[in-house]
């Protein structure tokens, strides 16, 4: 990859728990409006749009329908992916690789809290032997976590570090995730990322607009995604995927490995230390203290409160921050599917 | 910046209104063998899957990742789109522009939907805004009445017009092994006289419930030449939206906004002055006779209200100066998340000179669009020389 994407506006709303205050559209709106303000751009300027929702958590068959006027894609081009924010944000710097798109919105949206989580997770498991069964993304977690054993302390530790880093969740005193409900054993209901309504919108743009607007801007290096087997025909101990993913990554960017900046994003605290060893950052308790320490996820990532759906677009979006401010390398990642069955990484550094 | 891209191979289900004999993996699987097998490939020849469908027409959320096995897809980039109608000719859009950026070399397109296990009507209801549609708007038949009446008020066309794109259609299909609806003795009297399902719309004026999957695989410039001796070669690969609430475009078939704006930018790209002259053949989206007929006007294909005179003059039957539609079309199979895939597959197709039996002779250049949600459209143009 050239490196031809730039971003050059970065907005998120204020996730909450029930934004009841908005629909979908306004929702959408306030993180484009804040995004395009950042990029000093209006909407008339954004020639298509690349939008991340899913149809059974917006309760609509194309759930873009609610969005794509505001993503100023009226008699011009959106495509929804219906995966997490990253692999929209890799098919919009797709985009602008060709030299046929050069500015773009990308945008990432979920308002869970309309949804009935056990329906729409129960969806997603197969429907002609599974289903009878009652099952949902929780139950499958929690025999992933009873295949890790990972202690229920170092687990705690987890989501109290991404509780600290959350400017809108407050922190969990010692001893609150253990003290929560049980919800599959091993699990307790804390350990689990909470259901949220938010928005995140990217403008990406190619290098001879980015430097017209004069914005500070981060470059996409590049990117990788991969999938990995259906979740009852791989080993859920290990996270094969994310390494395929991260490899594509690299190379793809042409980088020699990993930076020190990853914004991981992971649903169950598990997940987080799995993935941690799987990015080779050692034993279970060292990648513990990388999320505590904030070496690894410094935003919180999912666990931290931000939707499925949006929380690797917002890991984009945090390192993008940070980048603007310090320069040099991050990689963002975001999951889809059950137990993240898929992994996306994306390279990003300072233009 | 941008390499030149291929349509290379591609693969069909035979589609029916209820597959038995096949779960939705099997089916999928199916077409994707059914595509890798023209070119002699198999799953390790291919670097991405970009797959699409209506999630809730089946009620399966993150159904790429059940098909996962189906699709040869585990350890490789999977690529969702949902976009509506129009999803089948968005992937074939993504895998242009993840191929003519680099991303991949050779990407496998996928689009499938199985009606017989769901239910559309219901599913089709929701696309519509909770607050302010959804309790008026019953699915797709209703809305197509209600956009045709307009249409048939401004245009001046007749019943009796409509019914020859459905005869078109359905006689076409008879040279398609893959179609649904093959009726080679159906007369414009048939179509007249069938069932009223909503003013002006009659049963065989709209398309059917399929069961059916769609695989094309696209390559990019350096790797086509070796796959096939004739790539079908992307010059345009655009999309276009209209606005979300029907209210907002009032016209809607008879002003099909959003493919005047797609074939203004699609003619452009492609050079495309006089379309009747220029392409060879084209698969249009047409979920009803009515519809194929302002798509003529829209497209530039006659004057606006035109459309009845097109077909009364025969320039888009088989013998035609422009086929359209010689698969049979939408109006003779219709798996909703494979349909604009199998237009664009279609169209692929007759650029390689293997349609088969429906073939049109010398197609160097074809037009292929997908259509969906409010009046959304998906363009592509393709053509045996390469950008």
């Amino acid at each position: 990859m050239s490196g031809a994407a730039h971003i050059v506006g970065i907005a998120e709303t204020t996730p909450g728990a029930c934004r009841d205050d908005v629909n979908t559209t306004e929702l959408v709106w306030e993180a484009v409006s804040a995004a395009l303000e950042d990029a000093g751009i209006v909407l008339a300027d954004v020639g298509g749009a690349i939008t991340a929702s899913q149809d059974f958590w917006e309760g609509r068959t194309i759930s873009s329908m609610a969005v794509n006027e505001v993503c100023g894609a009226t008699f011009k081009s959106e495509s929804k992916i219906a995966a997490d924010g990253a692999l929209a944000l890799l098919y919009a710097s797709a985009r602008i690789e060709t030299g046929l798109d050069r500015l773009m919105l990308v945008v990432a949206h979920c308002k869970e809290s309309q949804a009935d989580p056990h329906a729409v997770e129960l969806a997603a498991f197969d429907p002609y032997v599974q289903r009878e069964l009652d099952p949902d993304e929780t139950v499958a977690a929690g025999l992933q976590a009873r295949l890790l054993d990972y202690p229920v302390e170092l687990r705690a530790r987890v989501v109290e570090a991404a509780r600290r880093r959350s400017p809108w969740l407050d922190p969990l005193p010692e001893g609150a995730v253990a003290a929560s409900p049980v919800t599959a054993s091993p699990l307790h209901e804390l350990e689990r990322a909470p259901l949220m309504d938010a928005a995140c919108a990217l403008v990406l743009c190619d290098a001879e607009t980015a430097a017209r607007l004069g914005r500070p801007a981060v470059r996409v290096a590049g990117g990788g995604t991969a999938t990995g087997r259906y979740w009852v025909d791989r080993d859920l101990a290990r996270a094969g995927e994310l390494r395929d993913a991260l490899d594509g990554a690299l190379d793809h960017a042409g980088w020699d490995g990993a930076p020190g900046h990853i914004e991981l994003s992971a649903t169950f605290a598990h997940q987080a230390i799995l993935f941690g060893r799987e990015l080779g950052l050692g034993s279970s308790a060292a990648v513990v203290d990388a999320l505590e320490q904030g070496t690894l996820a410094p935003t919180g990532g999912a666990l931290a409160g931000r939707p499925g759906v949006v929380a690797g677009l917002s890991a984009a979006a945090g390192c993008a921050r940070t980048l603007r401010e310090s320069g040099g390398r991050a990689l963002a990642h975001g999951t889809t599917g059950l137990l993240a069955q898929s992994h996306h990484f994306v390279c990003l550094e300072s233009a | 910046m941008s390499r030149a891209v291929a349509a290379v191979a591609v693969g069909q289900t035979d589609h029916v209104s209820r597959r038995l004999d096949v779960g939705i993996p099997e089916m999928v699987r199916e077409a994707v063998d059914r595509c890798l097998e023209t070119r002699d490939l198999s799953f390790a020849d291919v670097d991405a899957i970009v797959v699409g469908n209506m999630e809730m027409f089946e009620g399966v959320n993150l159904v790429e990742h059940w098909l996962v096995d189906a699709l040869g897809a585990a350890g490789k980039p999977v690529w969702k789109l949902n976009n509506g109608g129009t999803v089948g000719a968005s992937i074939a859009i993504a895998a242009y522009y993840l191929v003519a950026s680099g991303f991949h070399r050779r990407v496998l397109c996928v689009g499938f939907e199985k009606q017989s296990e769901g239910s559309a009507q219901s599913s089709i209801t929701t696309v519509g805004d909770p607050v302010w549609e959804r309790a008026v708007m019953a699915g797709a038949i209703g809305n197509f009445a209600a956009m045709t009446s307009v249409y048939v008020n401004e245009s001046g066309v007749t019943a009796e017009q409509a019914a020859k794109v459905a005869v078109k259609a359905r006689r076409n299909a008879c040279l398609n092994p893959h179609a649904q609806l093959k009726m080679p003795d159906i007369t414009v009297e048939d179509v007249l006289a069938s069932d009223m399902l909503a003013y002006p719309v009659r049963k065989l004026d709209f398309c059917p419930s399929s069961d059916g999957a769609c695989a094309v695989l696209f390559a990019a410039e350096d790797d086509a030449a070796s796959l096939t001796a004739q790539p079908a070669w992307v010059h345009a690969a655009v999309t276009a939206h209209d606005q979300q609430y029907m209210g907002d475009s009032p016209k809607r078939l008879a002003e099909m906004r959003s493919l005047i704006e797609a074939r203004r930018k699609g003619y452009a790209y492609a050079g495309i002055e006089d379309p009747v002259r220029d392409f060879d053949v084209a698969e249009i989206y047409e979920p009803a006779t009515y519809a194929e007929l302002a798509m003529y006007e829209c497209l530039g294909f006659c004057e606006k209200g035109g459309g009845g005179r097109f077909i009364d003059a025969g320039v888009p039957e088989l013998d035609g100066a422009l086929p359209v539609n010689p698969s049979g079309g939408v109006l003779s199979a219709n798996p909703v998340g494979a349909t604009a895939l199998i237009r664009v597959g279609e169209a692929a197709l007759q650029v390689m000179n293997e349609a088969g039996e429906h073939q049109i002779p010398n197609v160097r250049t074809a037009l292929a669009t997908g259509y969906g949600g409010n009046a959304w459209t998906d363009l592509l143009i393709l053509r045996g020389e390469k950008p």
